[in-house]
């Protein structure tokens, strides 16, 4: 149970603040997305106990650490709105909740091509839509899939289905997908919230308005959405899995960790996502509660801007890294233990990781970082410009480094803004230092690719322009392959790469830590963040 | 003759006596010994003077650099050795960083009170002599400001300067512009009417000249008790904003940075947020008690 609950407040809260808090903007933050969606396959996920029998009724309230504000798939940009789109549609497939494997949701069953480029997927039969303004809960058939994942393929604002070429019918039940080219993460991405499926006439119908109206085929009914307080869900009694035990869901937008402890500890909400600092010891402290902690796919970082300035300079970051002492470091900003010391740019839960090129990151040295920065022309000092978002962890990172790097004499502006305007900074890479998170699949392409591709240059992840022919080339590679084993090799040889230039100080991955009362039922924590109320291995109900 | 050598030197006497008399009186009534018979003012003075003595002599004062970082001496306790306050969650010590946040805390405070203070005299006097529309067109827009309510309009300017402590004071001080000017103008217009001013105008004293010589003079008591009042507010205000995160940038220390940073430690280390709210309460409540007696002095109608 606490790895669950840790998963979801990891992805919950690097979201927030770095990339992932692509919540606030909507292209950028495809890199947001990825935390949500993130989740380790060696790490299994906490949960909550499930004896007795289930009961039915009552209500379920979850705080989230950051405010939804886009509930269209197409437009959501933050984990925050991918947990209530969970909730109300359904994707195509989904992960199992230790994210090891794929298992059928809205398709029963699906084939991929020997090219790997065509895909075929039975869809479920007697599937209803809620109702809503513009259909009378009909049925899902293969039309709304098509439409569905063609709409999220060309329109969607964080490019989640941009592997996708088109989708057709093919049959009453299939549909038959075609991608631009061989794509490995092309099932993964269609767990994604982002390609939900949603009925044509609503979205059609509602317009820009259609994501205060989601409907979809999900356990639960939007029923309200209030920007900024809370979205309020009832149980859809008719759900094709199985009927939801909890009556009624709420989200609540609780931002302060220890507000949403406070809360917990009253029993104003249930579950407690995404906590922080003391949060988790007073969770620990109370036998009321329960903390559930998992290694989330998280890593936390600084990222240099590759292109201009001084931090062009491989041996001005090699002095920059040198002179953090990044176990102190990671000590004292997470002193509860909600986070491990990293290294590399790609989580230990990512079958993508090799614990091998781990020596290849230059170690706390600050003489060393004195006399490189001397060689680089700056033994009279240095000043660079980090930008970070708002987000206490961030801004205790920052004020850390600050007082490291000024120890080989390099000054440190520290400007904290908000989401919408670090990642415009992050984006057009108009600074010198950039401190934030990832968070996403264990498929090391939601990594790798979305952070050092040269595709990416513009994008939230790589905004910094690393750029090597060698990497894209190996990236590729192993996107077309389709054996993980060799997937995960060409990852390995790129990652290797990617360290040798250092572009970043890869310092921590948080864990996913949520705070659960005793009242809530067979809960089960995901690495990736994400809360799943009812799936074919769960369905959380609540006592009184 | 006797006689009148003696009525002469009797009234000598009662001359001298009655000058001495006067000079006793006036000495009583100088503002410094009225203040200094008021003892709750003296208690707000003495803070005052503290609070200022260890903002000026920081750097002798403070035991350690207060930004020196020793992440794992993190939250030591007070009263430990080397540590009277103890440490905050860097490891950094407390007792030094109050030293330095004093500097801040101050400096932000009175400069912003003396920005607001003379913009909004200027304007108070120009919108209270001239009346009319200039009057009508000043104070509506003062009027707009104060609908704001003062946190607000200073988190809007310091969202539109950006961080830095220049700037908190000239948020803090364009916030303070509109009741300042408000005191000045009603003041003028009492003062404005007396005869010595119409005695001016008749003269031919040019407007200029009567404003800053004969009225601005004369108006000064409630400025000085109002800008007295309003730096112990000015405090709170900065303290306010840092603790938003809109103030001094990282790692300076301000009372309200520290209590900030506090926040998130309240159950394991409440001492952060308790001592530098202790200090900024401590402050504020010296400027209160001092304002509060320099008003009893200077207000004629505020007899006891």
């Amino acid at each position: 149970m606490k790895k669950r609950v840790l998963a979801l407040m990891l992805a919950a809260s690097m979201c927030a603040s770095l990339a992932a808090c692509g919540g606030s903007s909507a292209k950028e933050t495809s890199a947001p997305e990825t935390q949500a969606a993130s989740a380790s396959e060696s790490e299994a996920a906490g949960e909550t106990v499930a004896e007795g029998d289930p009961v039915k009724g009552g209500t379920l309230t979850i705080s989230l650490s950051a405010s939804p504000s886009k509930l269209d798939p197409i437009h959501y940009s933050g984990t925050y709105e991918s947990q209530i789109i969970k909730e109300v549609c359904d994707t195509l497939i989904e992960y199992n909740s230790d994210l090891s494997e794929y298992v059928p949701c809205l398709a029963t069953e699906w084939t991929a091509s020997e090219d790997g480029k065509t895909y075929v997927f039975k869809i479920c039969e007697g599937v209803k839509f809620h109702k809503g303004q513009y259909q009378d809960g009909r049925e899902l058939t293969a039309e709304d899939v098509a439409y569905s994942l063609n709409r999220s393929g060309q329109l969607s604002d964080s490019n989640r289905l941009s592997m996708l070429e088109n989708a057709e019918v093919t049959g009453d039940y299939e549909v038959t997908c075609t991608l631009k080219s061989a794509n490995s993460s092309f099932l993964t991405a269609l767990t994604d919230a982002g390609n939900a499926i949603v009925p044509k006439e609503e979205v059609e119908g509602w317009g820009d308005e259609f994501g205060n109206h989601l409907v979809g085929t999900g356990p639960f009914v939007l029923e309200s959405f209030q920007l900024d307080q809370q979205a309020v869900l009832q149980k859809n009694a008719d759900y094709w899995m199985a009927e939801p035990n909890v009556d009624t869901l709420v989200f609540k937008v609780i931002t302060d960790s220890t507000q949403a402890v406070n809360a917990l500890q009253t029993g104003e909400v249930d579950i407690a996502m995404d906590l922080k600092g003391e949060a988790v010891q007073a969770v620990r402290d109370n036998s009321d509660l329960t903390l559930l902690e998992t290694a989330g796919l998280h890593v936390a970082y600084l990222y240099f801007n590759m292109e201009q300035g001084p931090t062009a300079d491989i041996n001005v970051r090699k002095a920059l890294i040198e002179a953090v002492n990044v176990e102190e470091m990671v000590a004292a900003l997470y002193k509860y233990g909600e986070a491990q010391k990293a290294s590399l740019p790609l989580p230990p839960g990512s079958w993508g990781y090799d614990a091998s090129l781990e020596s290849k990151v230059p170690g706390y040295d600050p003489e060393d970082a004195k006399k490189l920065l001397a060689e680089a022309g700056y033994g009279d000092g240095l000043t660079l410009d980090l930008y970070i978002s708002d987000t206490e962890v961030r801004q205790n990172m920052a004020v850390l480094l600050q007082a490291y790097w000024a120890q080989v004499g390099v000054t440190l502006n520290i400007h904290a803004s908000e989401w919408g305007t670090f990642s415009e900074v992050a984006m057009s890479n108009n600074a010198n230092v950039y401190g934030m998170s990832w968070t996403w699949y264990p498929d090391p392409y939601f990594f790798l690719n979305k952070l050092f591709s040269t595709d990416e240059w513009g994008g939230i992840g790589n905004g910094q322009h690393y750029s090597k022919a060698e990497v894209d080339d190996l990236l590729q590679k192993a996107l077309e392959a389709t054996d993980q084993a060799d997937r995960a090799d060409y990852y390995k040889q790129a990652l290797s790469l990617i360290v040798d230039d250092l572009p970043g100080l890869f310092y921590a991955n948080e864990n996913v830590i949520y705070g659960v009362n005793g009242r809530v039922h067979d809960f089960i924590q995901r690495a990736d963040g994400t809360v799943k109320i009812v799936t074919q291995e769960n369905n959380v109900w609540v006592t009184d | 003759m006797a006689d009148a050598k003696n009525m002469a030197a009797g009234d000598a006497l009662g001359m001298d006596a009655q000058a001495q008399m006067l000079k006793k009186e006036r000495r009583a009534n100088n503002v410094w010994n009225k203040l200094k018979r008021n003892k709750t003012a003296m208690i707000g003075l003495v803070i005052v003077v503290v609070m200022v003595f260890i903002a000026v002599f920081a750097p002798f004062l403070a035991p350690y650099d207060p930004n020196e970082i020793h992440p794992l001496d993190s939250f030591i306790k007070p009263f430990s050795e080397g540590h009277l306050f103890g440490t905050d969650q860097f490891g950094r010590d407390l007792l030094s960083r109050i030293i330095y946040g004093a500097r801040i805390s101050l400096i932000v405070a009175v400069g912003g009170t003396f920005v607001g203070g003379f913009v909004g005299v200027l304007l108070g006097l120009i919108a209270g002599y001239m009346g009319g529309i200039v009057d009508s067109v000043i104070m509506r827009i003062m009027d707009g400001f104060l609908a704001f309510p003062f946190v607000l309009l200073s988190i809007i300017l310091m969202t539109v300067l950006g961080e830095g402590l220049i700037n908190v004071i000239i948020a803090i001080g364009i916030g303070n512009i509109p009741s300042f000017a408000r005191v000045v103008r009603g003041e003028v217009h009492i003062v404005k009417n007396e005869e010595y001013c119409n005695a001016c105008r008749v003269i031919g004293v040019s407007n200029v000249r009567l404003l800053f010589t004969h009225i601005l003079p004369n108006a000064i008591s409630p400025i000085i008790v109002y800008a007295t009042l309003n730096v112990a507010s000015a405090i709170i205000s900065e303290a306010a904003l840092s603790f938003l995160g809109l103030g001094i940038p990282a790692p300076t220390a301000s009372w309200g940075s520290i209590l900030r940073e506090g926040k998130s430690s309240l159950m394991t280390a409440p001492f952060v947020a308790t001592i530098s709210g202790i200090f900024i309460l401590i402050t504020v409540l010296g400027f209160n008690l001092l304002g509060d007696g320099v008003r009893d002095v200077l207000d004629p109608k505020m007899k006891q």
